[in-house]
């Protein structure tokens, strides 16, 4: 079988009665989301979509997107998932770069250089629903994922039908779950963790319970015990937003969580330690990765316990290799960069050959991260391979945001770095050089049209000046170390 | 019972998860998902703002059975805190 829908549909031959997906009170069983994907891709199709195309797939966790995300791998079309709470400009930014055909979005938006379409029309079933016969071929584009540049540009990261099958292999094979598992859900489908979880359903034809989103954690832990969950995904941030809010209530699953994924950013010392003793049976498994280049690495809290420190070792049919400015490999516990090499690696950046060049070498995918692999293959992380600020598993560009910042009446020169969070691991700070006082509030109601949540700041700071190079580039590690600063507050 | 009182409260709660000030009147039978930019994050700084508010912690089924701004109001009248407060 050569495509994700290959086996999605051998599945749904199989087992019709088996449930893939969950959402609320509703289920839809595998028979009934095989009818769903041909019976979209056949209205798509009407719609003008044809191989290649690019779709746009805008919305939250319903039942609609993964029957679209198939649907459009069913015409051998380009799925390119985007978050529900992207603004307008940035929607219509996306379309004009993919050349979209089509985008699928449920609000209204305005200046959408292509035909738009609501995803919950489009997945209704109706008396007269014709089936098309799917086009799986490996080579052809499956996913075009729209992912935080350094200077807050979006890069369009490739993926092959032949890659995103690569990955789901991969990860089931290292988490080892099978069709039996109920996994919990609470990701952005969005999102490359997310996706990433639907992309494993095609493979291990179990059953995705999707929640709109970790919210308080309170229903997360509900919906765990509610379904007897052998399975749950999420991101660092959430598991401490599921302690703070419900104490020790996750460790009432410890009976049949069976497994965890955590991934898209480092976890907190205790927090690990809080889950590991809080799930004792439970196999904990945390990846390294990136969109370029989903989950290279992975280790298991439990068995890579004596390994602190770790981001674990590469994942099944993967390499890793460190190596240095030339672009040779290093041998172990030499630091470089860590480059990777596997299927799941991205064909290319969308319409960036140079950066495309810059990124894929020889021996794969340079991560721009800086680390070493010790004797037993374990990858240990030495620095950050950007000034990307990771809120909560959502990388956010500082310089798109001091961009916007500039923007704002009174504001001479700003700066934003990556300030420490007990929820999110980090939130935004932002410092401006203004020649009148800001409050935080004018800031948050000036972005909120403008950027995503995540990426309003949550910390406001008037400064004197911003420290620059002598090139004008900002110091960011001057800026974070306040001190340093000839500034004050307020001031 | 000052229904006032316990509406600015909650109206006071709600701007502080939302992170916005000025005019920001919701009814009673608004539902939280009805509120626009109410995402996880405004979700949770909305617990901790009950929280702070009652001084005490929510257990988790007080959280999942708040699912309306009217449901915030019933449970600070239940817990008596906004009338002692003003």
């Amino acid at each position: 079988m050569e495509t994700l829908l290959d086996h999605l549909l051998t599945i749904a031959g199989n087992h019709p009665d088996r449930i893939a997906l969950r959402c609320g009170a509703e289920a839809v069983r595998y028979g009934e989301f095989r009818v769903r994907i041909l019976a979209t891709a056949a209205r798509l199709r009407a719609l003008g979509v044809e191989e290649g195309d690019r779709v746009l797939i805008c919305g939250g966790n319903t039942l609609a997107i993964p029957v679209l995300y198939f649907a459009v791998h069913a015409l051998g079309a380009v799925a390119a998932p985007v978050p529900p709470d992207t603004p307008e400009s940035v929607l219509a930014a996306l379309a004009a770069d993919s050349a979209a055909r089509l985008a699928l979005v449920e609000k209204t938006v305005r200046g959408m250089p292509c035909a738009v379409a609501s995803p919950s029309s489009m997945t209704e079933r109706t008396a007269s629903d014709e089936e098309i016969k799917p086009v799986c071929r490996r080579e052809a584009i499956a996913d075009l994922l729209y992912t935080t540049g350094t200077t807050g540009r979006k890069k369009g990261v490739v993926l092959t039908q032949a890659n995103v099958l690569a990955a789901a292999r991969n990860i089931t094979e290292f988490i080892g779950n099978g069709p039996d598992d109920v996994e919990v859900v609470p990701l952005p489908l969005s999102h490359s963790f997310g996706l990433g979880r639907l992309r494993c359903l095609a493979v291990t034809g179990n059953t995705l319970v999707l929640e709109p989103g970790v919210g308080t954690g309170a229903q997360v832990v509900k919906r765990i015990l509610d379904t007897r969950a052998t399975g749950l995904a999420l991101v660092p941030a959430g598991f401490d937003i599921l302690r703070r809010m419900t104490g020790d209530a996750l460790g009432k699953a410890r009976e049949h969580l069976r497994y965890i994924e955590i991934g898209s950013a480092s976890i907190r010392p205790e927090t690990r330690q809080w889950l590991t003793e809080l799930l004792p049976h439970t196999r904990i498994c945390h990846h390294y990765g990136l969109t370029e280049a989903s989950r290279a690495a992975f280790t298991e809290y439990h068995s890579d316990n004596h390994k602190a420190g770790t981001v674990g070792r590469a994942a099944p049919n993967v390499e890793i290799f460190i190596c240095d400015e030339a672009g040779r490999p290093l041998p172990a516990g030499e630091t470089g960069e860590v480059v990777v090499r596997g299927g799941m690696v991205m064909r290319e950046y969308w319409n960036q050959p140079e950066l495309t060049q810059q990124t894929l070498c020889r021996e794969g995918l340079k991560t721009g991260d800086i680390g070493y692999l010790d004797a037993d293959g374990y990858l240990f992380l030495l620095g950050r391979r950007n000034d990307l600020i990771n809120v909560g598993g959502r990388k956010v560009a500082p310089d798109e945001i001091e961009e916007l910042l500039c923007q704002l009446e009174g504001v001479e020169d700003a700066g934003c770095v990556g300030e420490p969070d007990e929820l999110l691991g980090e939130c935004v700070k932002a410092y401006l050089v203004a020649d009148r006082e800001i409050r935080r509030a004018e800031v948050v109601a000036f972005l909120r049209s403008r950027v995503e949540e995540c990426k309003i700041p949550q910390i406001v700071e008037r400064i004197a000046r911003i420290p620059r190079t002598s090139s004008g580039k900002i110091q960011r590690q001057i800026l974070r170390s306040a001190k340093e600063v000839a500034w004050t507050s307020g001031q | 019972m000052n229904t006032d009182m316990a509406e600015d409260t909650v109206i006071e709660i709600l701007r502080n998860a939302l992170q916005v000030d000025g005019d920001f009147a919701p009814s009673d039978a608004m539902r939280l998902e009805e509120i626009p930019n109410l995402d996880s994050m405004a979700r949770v700084r909305m617990v901790l703002e009950i929280e702070r508010v009652l001084d005490d912690r929510l257990s988790m089924e007080e959280i999942i059975a708040i699912e309306s701004v009217g449901h915030i109001r019933e449970l600070l009248a239940a817990k008596g805190k906004p009338l002692a407060e003003g």
